[in-house]
């Protein structure tokens, strides 16, 4: 899944999964570019989760090289089951809630280290393409921030979600865990 | 079935999975398709299901209603160098207050629940 665009898009640019932690020659997905993505309750460039068929995605998946902009929410976001994730070389401009991850823990894990890494990612404010057309025409004004703190809770979400009390997909549902780390590295 | 440089627009059937382009259970031969424009339908982009051995590149996809391109139950599909846009929310939908709709640009085995694909 490589150099793909997905543009106008309702609810999320790509459901997709990530790939083995640091095996950046992997092409699951990437090199992909989502924007404009919005519609009810959504608006996600990608929502990355971990391959059910890789054992070593319980203990920790990525997501790395991968662009969007103009999302309504994140641009990448994830809150899925594994003990660690990581974001990394992701570009990252002029999204509304700007990008993150957060998991769902799984077992008995609440003082166990339950990861979520944030690496070497470029994070754009405003970007030349104006949110209002130049006759105001119409306009909508939003405030925006680049980086959406993450946390572990013990109910995750499902990629396609069918039940509108589960969105937006960032909306923790669940009971937090104590275990959590976030780090961010060179963004 | 190698499929290049082809135009198809005003396919696929509302509110079913019968897409633009559909592969279900192909899995014996190598197929492709290339250098191809869908637009227009009035259902889903593509369905690649229970099928194996896809090449799908510089394909465009526009104009299509709640799901772009799924890929479920699949393996060894290659999909590079496409263009998803204009995937819009569906209007033919009455459900219960709390239903919302499965929608997305390109979904990787997930439509259905968690799914084994490998070498996607």
């Amino acid at each position: 899944m490589t150099n793909n665009i997905a543009a106008g898009i309702t609810y999320a640019g790509f459901i997709a999964p990530g790939h083995d932690c640091g095996d950046y020659s992997s092409k699951a997905f990437k090199g992909n570019i989502a924007h404009s993505v919005a519609g009810f309750k959504g608006g996600h460039g990608a929502l990355i989760y971990p391959d059910p068929t890789r054992n070593s995605h319980r203990d920790c998946y990525e997501g790395s090289y991968f662009t969007a902009y103009k999302s309504y929410y994140s641009g990448a976001y994830g809150f899925y089951a594994a003990q660690s994730v990581i974001f990394s070389n992701m570009n990252m401009i002029d999204n509304r809630q700007g990008f993150g991850a957060c998991l769902k823990v799984t077992g008995d894990p609440e003082y166990n280290e339950i990861r979520i890494e944030l690496n070497d990612n470029k994070i754009y404010g405003e970007s030349p393409i104006a949110d209002c057309p130049e006759d105001g025409s119409f306009c909508k004004r939003y405030d925006k921030f680049g980086v959406m703190l993450s946390g572990a809770a013990y109910k995750g979400k499902d990629p396609h979600i069918t039940g509108e009390s589960s969105l937006p997909v960032h909306k923790i549902k669940g009971l937090a865990s104590w275990g959590t780390v976030q780090k961010m590295h060179r963004n | 079935m190698i499929l290049d440089n082809v135009e198809m627009y005003n396919c696929s059937q509302i509110d079913t999975f019968k897409a633009s382009i559909r592969f279900e259970n192909a899995v014996t031969l190598h197929s492709s398709v290339t250098n191809s424009a869908f637009h227009n339908g009035w259902g889903w982009g593509a369905n690649i299901k229970n099928s194996a051995n896809i090449h799908m590149q510089d394909n465009l996809w526009f104009n299509y209603r709640a799901i772009g391109v799924s890929i479920d139950f699949s393996n060894n599909i290659t999909f590079d160098s496409n263009v998803i846009a204009h995937v819009l929310e569906r209007e033919t939908i009455e459900a219960g207050d709390n239903f919302v709709d499965k929608r997305a640009g390109l979904t990787v085995c997930q439509y259905h629940a968690p799914e084994a694909c490998t070498d996607i």
